[in-house]
């Protein structure tokens, strides 16, 4: 029975943890463990600490609408208190009356804070905090798998999610009160508090990260003084996560945070957050598992080239950087992301970054995959676009033109041969002198080419020839 | 040899995929009690000149009918070999339900936040951190083979942007379909040229 076990649940997972050694574990590259691992039933997890098997008693108090008004505030610390008592969920049927109880008084108290005036004294701000503290605050339950892929296999729910629901929308209401103020609440949600509400983004459970969401932004936006740590902790999360876990389930929800703060950035820009874009918001795009939150990374970056468009040059280079070399998919990724910045950008930023930024379209184009091919093609489509590769035609037919004709002749699929005609023909409306000289010029590069495989030809069996007559004129064995 | 209990209608409650079958109300009119448990192995008994309909309506759905071995409901493992986790479609759970998680919802998408400001706004005298406006957060991409509509007139960027692209627009478009043709036959002239010496010299693409 679960309750004999005196510690706390940490990382490990429980009978996993008993040791074999490292050298019998690994059987055809696959180590037993995580074998074992797979076959084991996925435990409801709770990851609040597990009771000593003694029932909870917790004496009902009275409701808060029927006792009388001077009466409830002193009544509201009770009930805060009471509150802090955790439940074991691990054992679902344990304590059940307790945990009703509990439930029912988070009920109330939500309740309390939406409509009452005059409730929060001073003292009500560290028991709300602590009671808050107690029920969320908690080591995260183990990932079932190291791969959890959140588009294909189901979360780890959290199985204190009866209680927890109702704290964070208590907590919510009681930040968004009328009567809360910061200057007193500050004293309690400090530096720790935040840092302890950033790890719980981790959770598996998508609606603790919504309401974590939630919670977060009404601190950040509240706390003037908490503003910058909040960046910088985030900040070490997203650098963890870049460059040595590439493990975090709060990515999305903390980028989309991000946004309605870049949104809100004052004019000009401080150096501080230009760093952030480039040391941080670039390198987010490098990791696998970017599908997972690339439309609220792709709104950060947008919004802040709106911010200050003199960053395009900078981005537009990160992104080329970073060019994914091996997932076809996140390619194709990078160049929807890529067309909706060249939909904002200035002329005089594009003609900064438009060779190295045709050397890539030009790569996409000619790509053996067809939806990556595909992708680059339909800039095309894209009337700004093609107004800015028409004022500057002189500079991109030729780097385009190689390989577009190549395509048009080698690429198997017939819809991107198709789609290759068309641009063709656009760059030939667009500047056909040009376009008539870089047929002749394509024509002259093939035929040195062909010179130079030649004499390169030429040379080698010029050296064999040479090789064999000496060897036959010293001893008469052929040299081999 | 079929079964033949009595006259009734078809039952496919065994079958999945063949629910259509129902609802065109089939009546097998001497065939009744029909199990048909293992719908790739529809078979259509004639036996004692019995006139069985369901031969016709299977000559035209064949093609329709989703081959599936066992009713997906029944089993109790995704094909991975996991357990399938039910998503209960309920407005009130029981006590049960609530304490197990079965009633877990995703998360609303439409959640949206209000803009921070960096700078706190002065509006009629009170200091304002956050914006009144909410907004999602996310860039949602467009169908990118749709033609798009330019989102924002940017001021500097316009007139020497659209200029050129009114020329070629207007180019295409003077003549109607003929000018679209004869760029069609010129890029195709151009291109065989090109492709002819090619061949000639012996070259490479």
């Amino acid at each position: 029975m679960m309750g004999d076990r005196p510690s706390p649940p940490s990382r490990a997972m429980s009978s996993a943890a008993t040791t074999s050694p490292p050298s019998a574990d690994k059987v055809d590259g696959f180590s037993r463990k995580s074998v074992r691992k797979a076959k084991q039933k996925r435990s409801q997890s709770s990851s609040q600490f597990r009771s000593q098997g003694k029932p909870i008693e917790l004496t009902p108090l009275p409701l808060l609408k029927d006792v009388p008004a001077p009466e409830q505030p002193e009544l509201f610390l009770k009930k805060l208190q009471q509150c802090c008592t955790v439940f074991d969920f691990m054992d679902t049927l344990s304590d059940l009356k307790m945990k009703e109880y509990k439930r029912s008084t988070l009920n109330e108290l939500v309740d309390y804070v939406t409509v009452s005036r005059g409730y929060l004294t001073e003292q009500a701000y560290p028991d709300v905090v602590k009671m808050v503290s107690h029920n969320i605050f908690r080591t995260l339950p183990p990932s079932d798998s190291n791969e959890f892929d959140p588009e294909e296999d189901e979360p780890t729910l959290e199985a204190s999610w009866p209680h927890l629901q109702l704290v964070y929308e208590f907590f919510i209401r009681f930040l968004e009160s009328q009567e809360f103020q910061p200057s007193i609440a500050k004293k309690y949600i400090d530096q720790k508090f935040v840092l302890q509400l950033l790890e719980l983004f981790d959770s598996e459970d998508p609606r603790e990260r919504d309401y974590l969401k939630t919670v977060l932004h009404r601190i950040y936006g509240k706390f003037l003084g908490l503003r910058a740590f909040i960046r910088k902790q985030i900040n070490n999360i997203f650098l963890r996560f870049v460059y040595e876990t590439e493990h975090f389930n709060g990515v999305a929800e903390l980028l989309e945070i991000l946004g309605s703060i870049i949104n809100g950035f004052a004019l000009p820009l401080k150096a501080e957050h230009k760093q952030f874009l480039v040391k941080v918001l670039i390198p987010l795009h490098t990791v696998r598992s970017l599908s997972l939150f690339h439309a609220q990374l792709a709104y950060c970056i947008v919004q802040f080239l709106e911010k200050d468009p003199t960053l395009t040059e900078p981005v537009i280079r990160g992104l080329l950087k970073f060019w994914p070399k091996t997932c076809s998919q996140k390619e194709v990724m990078f160049l929807g992301e890529l067309e909706e910045i060249l939909d904002v950008i200035e002329p005089t930023q594009f003609v900064k970054i438009q060779e190295p930024l045709f050397k890539q379209i030009s790569r996409c184009v000619s790509s053996p995959h067809f939806q990556v091919a595909e992708r680059a093609l339909y800039y095309w489509n894209n009337e700004y676009i093609m107004s800015l590769i028409e004022e500057n035609s002189s500079v991109i037919l030729p780097i385009m033109f190689a390989s577009l004709y190549r395509i048009s002749k080698e690429h198997w699929n017939p819809a991107i041969v198709a789609l290759v005609y068309n641009v063709l023909k656009a760059f030939m409306e667009m500047n056909s002198t040009l376009f008539d000289e870089l047929t002749a010029t394509y024509k002259s590069d093939r035929q040195r080419e062909k010179k130079k495989e030649k004499e390169r030809e030429d040379l080698w069996k010029k050296l064999e020839d040479l090789e064999l007559k000496r060897g036959l004129r010293s001893d008469g064995i052929i040299p081999t | 040899m079929l079964q033949v209990a009595g006259s009734q209608i078809l039952q496919v409650s065994d079958v999945t995929g063949l629910r259509y079958y129902r609802s065109q109300k089939l009546r097998v009119s001497d065939v009744t009690g029909l199990r048909v448990s293992d719908i790739t192995g529809l078979r259509c008994y004639r036996s004692q000149g019995l006139r069985c309909y369901r031969s016709q309506m299977l000559q035209k759905r064949v093609s329709q009918i989703r081959i599936r071995r066992a009713s997906p409901r029944d089993t109790l493992l995704t094909p991975m070999g996991l357990p399938r986790v039910k998503r209960l479609k309920k407005k009130e759970f029981s006590l049960e339900e609530i304490y197990t998680n079965k009633n877990y919802k995703s998360p609303s998408t439409n959640r949206s936040l209000e803009t921070i400001f960096e700078e706190p706004r002065e509006k009629d005298g009170a200091l304002l951190l956050i914006g009144q406006q909410r907004r999602r957060r996310l860039l949602l991409f467009p169908d990118f083979t749709q033609p798009r509509k330019r989102k924002r007139q940017q001021g500097a960027g316009l007139p020497v942007a659209l200029v050129p692209r009114k020329r070629l627009a207007a180019r295409r478009h003077s003549n109607g379909g003929d000018e679209e043709a004869e760029s069609d036959v010129k890029l195709v002239q151009r291109l065989s040229a090109l492709e002819d010496f090619l061949t000639q010299q012996g070259l490479e693409v």
